[in-house]
């Protein structure tokens, strides 16, 4: 890591620990809910911007996750801690399953299957009532409490917990991308062909990279039920896969900072856009089709495009 | 036993339902290679159309034939104008249809609102008559007279024309074709307009027993998916084996597991890729 | 050299459909031995290749290596029992640098590859190792270089690099010299020419001048099928061979 990357990236690590305390309570939410996003995002990333594979049902991990956190908290009454690492296995176990299947296939059929996969998991969060209450989703998800009498209840150190686990995925991710492994991932990505000749099991890589991703999607999906509360089959559907994609491709991909970026202007945009008008889903579907049309490589592509 | 005979003509006529919308799906695949998220916008739109239409002129047949050709029109334009210029990159075709499905959702609340709709078919579709222990509602039986009529046609149609042949040939191998003089672009034009067409003519259909609503684009989706990834991308028969499979276990799962009806399509999807995973009938 | 064959292939074919691509191939390499195979376009030269490297799975016939059946095993374990290879067409990692080319292909058969607690910049044999190659093919200083701002004949040698990256104990050359300059042919015919005797080679070739040069024994494919195998002199003046190459060098 030369001085050069590390210094623009520890002033954002400043920034992002001292600016708190003096935004105002709507901003700070938002930025609460755009960290989150950006660990979802960063997720999807490993295994879109490094591996090369576009899944369209990476919500199902980050809503299993959400929906494990929602029922252990409000009918269990379960701790921090252990909603923290039921969710996280949670997710891991059913990209482990889901990944056994979807990793035989390539490319578009890749795709179609994700998505099979993460409608699946969406019609059990709909139609599984007795567990996961259907259509109603689960409300009253109380904010955890790390240390007795020292509850996140309240906005500023529930953001503060936000950022530390952002903090800790990105440095993990951050190691994982630039190990032996990672280079593996984006040597399958460029040039499949080539990695079993050199002695890759490509399958093995690809569905290591999978797990691996569902994991931090449930890490991001855990922290949401605490953020927002409430769970819903919405939390799992195919839009919220699509957005993850948009996030990733729009800030660019196999970067890890782009999806960040990436995050950040989609929650902001969706945010602060519903405020001014009821036609946002319009604007957003146009934006989808703006950014393919004009940035195809996403903004942190671009721009690290123009620097060479 | 009467219970059987009713879930399994009902599932029969969903999966012929499944088939007007996956054939659509499976040949523009074939083809282009596309995941159009759209697909499931093309049936909503269909029936929003098809809605209007009976509404306006009282004509069913007017309907069917307004609800398929307007969207096949607006496939025609998402291929020439958008899509035709991302080649082969899956993921910008993604999010770029994507964008479209959102669009029309949203255009779809705008002009018809958010309330739920049942197109008003012709008198005597809406009655029944009984057959033995099962009482058959002849809109089913519509249903699938339509979905044979369909099948029929685009089986002759792709073996015994000489447009069909150039179909059945890009499917195949579009490089080839283009090689031997096919016109690759006007198929290609031509197949995702045919797919917009059928999904379409599904939603109308769809309209008198299902319903329109906001929302129904991205319920109907997966099916979509589904039926053409157990069948096998780009084949015929492949969509008429799998769209009967999903209509069959989805209302048998529905009506004896409602909890896990997902689930029951999940299941046997799950199996069937993990033994083929091209697809029942799937080539590459 | 004593010890198991390198290869052993043992009425080896493979139909594609109706077309016959090879057609009960018998081929035994001894180790350390240099191989040429050289036949016209058509010959199922590559369709060999693509056997032996575990690409495509045969329609009947053995093959072994170092005294391992290999014929069901994937191109992963064959690479771990000592098999590289090159492809007819580069096939590099276009938007990686050449030195994280030669990273993955060094640590390709190497345990580090599912390592992801350390960074890849901990391991400093890797990079040694990806650092000598780079020399050793005549790369000096390139390790930079994004691979798809090569030249052809850089991106040539790099794709020889990278096969050599295992340390492998057979290599397998699918026309190294195709569409490389006089003097880049010759320097690439220096390199094989260097490398380990124990290493054996098999090489296809259109360049006669090279085929004899680097390799002792030739075999000569045409439709799918062996019609002639032996030292240069032998396959020069066989009556068939050269009704065949009617016209070519």
């Amino acid at each position: 890591m030369t001085w050069r990357r590390a210094i623009p990236l520890l002033a954002c690590v400043a920034l992002l620990l001292a600016a708190p305390p003096f935004l105002p309570p709507y901003a700070l939410t938002l930025l609460t809910q755009i960290l989150i996003y950006a660990i979802f995002a960063m997720s999807l990333d490993l295994l879109l911007g490094y591996t090369g594979l576009a899944s369209l049902g990476h919500a199902a991990y980050f809503g299993i996750a959400a929906y494990v956190v929602g029922i252990l908290t409000t009918q269990h009454h379960a701790s921090f801690w252990l909603c923290l690492c039921a969710a996280v296995l949670a997710a891991s176990a059913a990209a482990a399953v889901f990944g056994l299947i979807a990793i035989r296939a390539a490319g578009v059929y890749f795709l179609m299957i994700t998505l099979a996969l993460g409608m699946v998991t969406w019609g059990l969060a709909f139609r599984w009532v007795s567990l996961t209450m259907g259509d109603n989703g689960i409300s009253g998800i109380a904010r955890p409490s790390l240390l007795p009498g020292w509850s996140f209840a309240q906005p500023l150190p529930f953001h503060y917990l936000s950022v530390a686990v952002f903090l800790v995925a990105f440095a993990l991710l951050s190691l994982i991308v630039r190990s032996p492994f990672g280079l593996s991932l984006r040597g399958i990505r460029e040039t499949e062909r080539r990695m079993g000749a050199l002695g890759y099991h490509v399958w093995l890589h690809k569905y290591l990279a999978f797990v691996l991703a569902g994991a931090f999607a449930g890490l991001a999906g855990a922290l949401w039920a605490y953020y927002d509360g409430f769970v819903s089959p919405v939390e799992v559907h195919l839009l919220t896969s699509v957005e993850a994609l948009l996030m990733v491709a729009l800030g660019g991909p196999g970067t890890l900072v782009g999806p960040v970026l990436g995050a950040g202007i989609i929650v902001l945009f969706k945010n602060l856009l519903s405020i001014y008008t009821k036609r946002w889903l319009l604007i957003l579907g146009l934006v989808y089709i703006g950014v393919i049309v004009f940035a195809p490589k996403g903004i942190v592509g671009a721009l690290r495009g123009a620097r060479r | 036993m009467e219970f059987w005979l009713t879930q399994a003509f009902n599932g029969i006529s969903y999966g012929a339902m499944l088939f007007l919308l996956g054939s659509g799906l499976s040949l523009v695949f074939g083809v282009m290679r596309i995941v159009n998220l759209a697909h499931g916008s093309y049936f909503l739109l269909g029936g929003y159309v098809g809605l209007t239409t009976v509404l306006k002129t009282k004509s069913f047949p007017l309907a069917l034939l307004s609800g398929a050709l307007s969207v096949a029109l607006i496939g025609l334009g998402m291929e020439r104008l958008f899509l035709r210029k991302l080649g082969k990159q899956s993921l910008s075709q993604v999010l770029m249809t994507m964008g479209f499905a959102l669009v029309f959702q949203d255009l779809g609340l705008l002009i018809w609102g958010g309330d739920p709709y049942t197109l008003a078919v012709p008198a005597f579709l809406a009655r029944s008559a009984q057959a033995g222990p099962v009482l058959v509602p002849f809109y089913r039986l519509f249903i699938i007279a339509v979905a044979l009529a369909v099948g029929i046609a685009l089986w002759a149609f792709l073996e015994r024309t000489r447009a069909g042949a150039s179909i059945r040939a890009t499917v195949d191998d579009a490089e080839m074709a283009q090689g031997v003089g096919i016109n690759v672009p006007l198929v290609s034009a031509g197949v995702f307009a045919l797919g917009a067409f059928l999904a379409a003519l599904g939603g109308v259909v769809g309209a008198g027993f299902i319903g329109v609503y906001p929302g129904l684009d991205f319920e109907v989706l997966p099916y979509a998916f589904v039926v053409v990834i157990v069948g096998g991308l780009g084949s015929l028969p492949g969509v008429v084996v799998g769209s009967l499979l999903v209509g069959l276990l989805d209302n048998f799962g529905k009506a004896l597991f409602p909890e896990l009806s997902y689930f029951t399509l999940f299941a046997p999807m799950a199996l069937i890729l993990a033994l083929k995973p091209t697809g029942l009938f799937g080539k590459r | 050299m004593s010890g198991p064959l390198a290869l052993a292939i043992t009425g080896l074919s493979r139909w594609f459909g109706g077309l016959r691509a090879l057609e009960k191939v018998d081929l035994s390499l001894a180790p350390g031995e240099r191989r040429g195979i050289i036949g016209p376009n058509g010959a199922g030269k590559t369709t060999l290749f693509n056997l032996i490297a575990g690409e495509v799975a045969p329609t009947a016939g053995r093959i072994s290596l170092f005294g391992n059946d290999v014929t069901r095993l994937p191109p992963q374990r064959r690479a771990a029992l000592g098999l590289a290879r090159t492809f007819q067409v580069n096939t590099l990692f276009p938007n990686l640098t050449v030195s994280e080319n030669l990273l993955l292909a060094v640590q390709g058969t190497t345990k580090a590859k599912l390592s992801l607690h350390r960074p890849i910049s901990s391991y400093r044999h890797l990079h040694e190792q990806a650092q000598a190659l780079l020399e050793s093919v005549g790369l000096p200083g390139a390790g930079e270089t994004i691979a798809r701002t090569l030249s052809h004949g850089e991106q040539r040698q790099l794709e020889v690099a990278l096969a050599l990256a295992s340390r492998p104990r057979i290599l397998l050359l699918d026309e190294p010299t195709a569409g490389l300059s006089l003097a880049e042919s010759q320097r690439l015919t220096g390199l094989l020419k260097r490398l380990e005797r124990s290493m054996s080679l098999l090489v296809i070739e259109h360049d006669m001048d090279v085929v004899f040069d680097v390799t002792e024994r030739i075999t000569v494919l045409h439709e799918g099928q062996v019609i002639a195998e032996g030292g240069p002199d032998e396959v020069k003046t066989n009556r068939l061979v050269k009704d065949i190459y009617l016209g070519t060098s």
